[in-house]
């Protein structure tokens, strides 16, 4: 599985405002919701929500993945938000967050959410690519980055 | 000579299955508190914890029995177990598998 082939330049945003949590998922949700019609806003928002009710998907250094998986949903999509600034997530490691992964996970393919998480989150704990994401211009650096880092590091 | 191990997720069944296992001979046997990789990762890796209610059924210690035993009884063995975990839905009772041994020292064969 590569992140890459779930990246789409059209849910890339670089410069998201350094608002509130709750703020800042709608935002990217709502990017979703105009790129995939298909996924319920409804059934969305409650899971995500719900995720976050059980522990924060702030995952340290700098990084939140919340997600969902979907009834609605057909295959994973990504919405990445880079942070103009920080921003308080609740974090695990009480630190603020800069870079925001919202995803959408089909209801009935656990192992697609298992693989998928497991393999973001490995990448987002590398200080460089970290550093590199942040440095992005442009949504197609972003993926550029992405492939780079997983051609990298994962065969 | 074969190693029997045992991975039993319904440690409620470890009685009687030791109980079993007397029954049949096997007087020795080695067990070892484990858990399995779903409750580690729903509960201890904060960004698996949305799969809690999915591994919620996982009991977060099980056991793993290892057993030497001569070939013909680890049909037995298993024999014992499907009578004992007698829930057919209950398919992630345990499983166990078995390995050929090579070399063995230090055990006594005419305790077992």
């Amino acid at each position: 599985m590569l992140i890459t082939d779930y990246l789409n330049r059209d849910c890339i945003i670089l410069d998201l405002e350094a608002e509130s949590k709750e703020v800042l998922i709608a935002r990217l949700a709502d990017i979703q919701f105009k790129k995939h019609p298909e996924i319920n806003r409804d059934e969305a928002m409650a899971g995500l929500l719900e995720r976050e009710s059980i522990l924060s998907t702030a995952i340290g250094n700098g990084v939140a993945i919340p997600h969902a998986r979907l009834v609605s949903s057909r295959d994973i999509t990504v919405a990445v938000g880079l942070i103009r600034g920080e921003t308080d997530f609740d974090a695990i490691d009480n630190q603020p967050v800069r870079m925001i992964f919202l995803v959408f996970f089909p209801k009935d393919n656990v192992n697609l959410q298992l693989r998928f998480l497991a393999r973001i989150s490995r990448l987002l704990k590398q200080a460089s690519f970290n550093e590199e994401l942040l440095s992005c211009q442009s949504p197609q650096e972003v993926i550029d980055t992405f492939t780079q880092f997983e051609a990298q590091h994962f065969h | 000579m074969k190693l029997a191990l045992i991975f039993l997720n319904k440690i409620e069944y470890l009685e009687d299955l030791l109980s079993a296992f007397l029954e049949v001979g096997i007087s020795g046997a080695t067990i070892v508190d484990s858990v399995g990789m779903g409750h580690i990762i729903s509960q201890h890796i904060p960004i698996f914890a949305g799969l809690r209610d999915t591994f919620a059924g996982s009991s977060p210690i099980q056991k793993i029995i290892l057993v030497v035993v001569e070939e013909e009884m680890v049909s037995r063995i298993n024999e014992i177990l499907a009578d004992i975990c007698i829930d057919i839905d209950e398919s992630r009772a345990y499983f166990m598998i078995s390995l050929p041994i090579e070399d063995l020292f230090g055990f006594n064969k005419g305790k077992s």
